[in-house]
């Protein structure tokens, strides 16, 4: 029978021989003397390392992380000095020779038909000649 | 003059928060460890952090509690709720590849009772979800009263007992063909 602060719902027998099985075998052993021991001594001395007012510790790693956001934020939003210059001509040569090369790495001159054989034509006559019998 | 007196006040206070702390880790670490180890799933030593990182907790807050039982359902209420992100944590680490962790070791392996029975307990309570679980455990297994696992796990008594009437029905479903084993009243033997 439960007590009067019990307010568990009362079981069937079957049920509450259920319940009581599962309690009984379901069940970490116990702590030793020594076990418990080392729990407590740990819980108390991780707790006597807390500080009275635990939002003070979060204090220093919110401020170094606010700070180094604020530096980067100034740090990316200053004036580059590229962004106002005006491209001279030099720059601008140096440009598009890049875009020249990235062109052709990517549409090798070797395989376009269209393009002048030049080095062909320079080849001497023999040589031409090899060239046509092998290719 | 007035420094020194409020110095010595908090000391005293600090000092009284010192000895309630210590009579709440003495009274409660055997519960503690026993209901966290429940929640885990048999781990002895998940449910030793759990335990702990919960009674951290309960220092943090001790200064907002006056009375001994509110602290109490408070503390279980931090405990319960570690637990469920333990197992959480475990689900996401076997879900992208800790194969080690696909079984898990036999929970209490020094205990005197059978490990595979312990195990099928084991699965049948894993098979419930997460509200059922720990409602059991706490009223059935761990012997907390209705209104103090309600509080405990934040909702109505009603809610409570219906968790609690749902995890029983698939419980008996699950372990019936453990038959005399369990239900019946056998010595731990198998089937």
């Amino acid at each position: 029978m439960n007590s009067p602060d019990d307010d568990r719902p009362v079981l069937a027998r079957e049920d509450a021989e259920l319940v009581k099985r599962v309690a009984e075998i379901y069940a970490p052993p116990s702590l030793t003397a020594s076990e418990r021991r080392d729990f407590q001594g740990r819980v108390l001395a991780r707790a006597g390392a807390t500080p009275a007012r635990p939002g003070l510790r979060l204090l220093v790693p919110i401020a170094t992380i606010a700070a180094a956001a604020a530096m980067a934020m100034l740090w990316m939003g200053r004036p580059h000095p590229n962004d106002s210059a005006p491209i001279s001509e030099t720059e601008s040569t140096q440009v598009s020779r890049i875009a020249i090369w990235e062109y052709e790495l990517i549409n090798p001159p070797e395989l376009d038909d269209t393009r002048p054989q030049e080095e062909v034509e320079m080849l001497p006559d023999e040589y031409v000649a090899i060239a046509s019998l092998l290719l | 003059m007035q420094t020194g007196t409020a110095k010595l006040t908090i000391d005293a206070v600090e000092e009284d928060l010192e000895a309630r702390f210590r009579s709440f880790v003495a009274s409660h670490t055997d519960r503690a460890v026993r209901v966290a180890w429940r929640l885990v799933g048999g781990d002895e030593a998940a449910a030793k952090d759990v335990a702990q990182e919960a009674f951290l907790n309960a220092y943090r807050a001790l200064p907002r509690f006056r009375e001994e039982a509110s602290l109490e359902t408070w503390f279980y209420r931090i405990l319960v709720r570690r637990a469920h992100n333990y197992r959480r944590w475990l689900a996401l680490r076997k879900l992208w590849g800790a194969p080690w962790l696909d079984d898990p070791p036999d929970p209490a392996p020094s205990a005197g009772s059978d490990p595979m029975l312990r195990r099928r307990i084991a699965k049948a309570l894993d098979r419930l979800t997460r509200r059922q679980r720990e409602a059991f455990v706490l009223v059935h297994v761990d012997g907390f009263s209705v209104r103090q696992a309600a509080e405990m796990l934040g909702m109505p008594a009603g809610t409570l007992k219906s968790h609690l009437h749902r995890a029983l029905t698939k419980l008996r479903a699950e372990l019936e063909d453990l038959g005399n084993t369990l239900v019946g009243g056998g010595e731990d033997e198998l089937p």
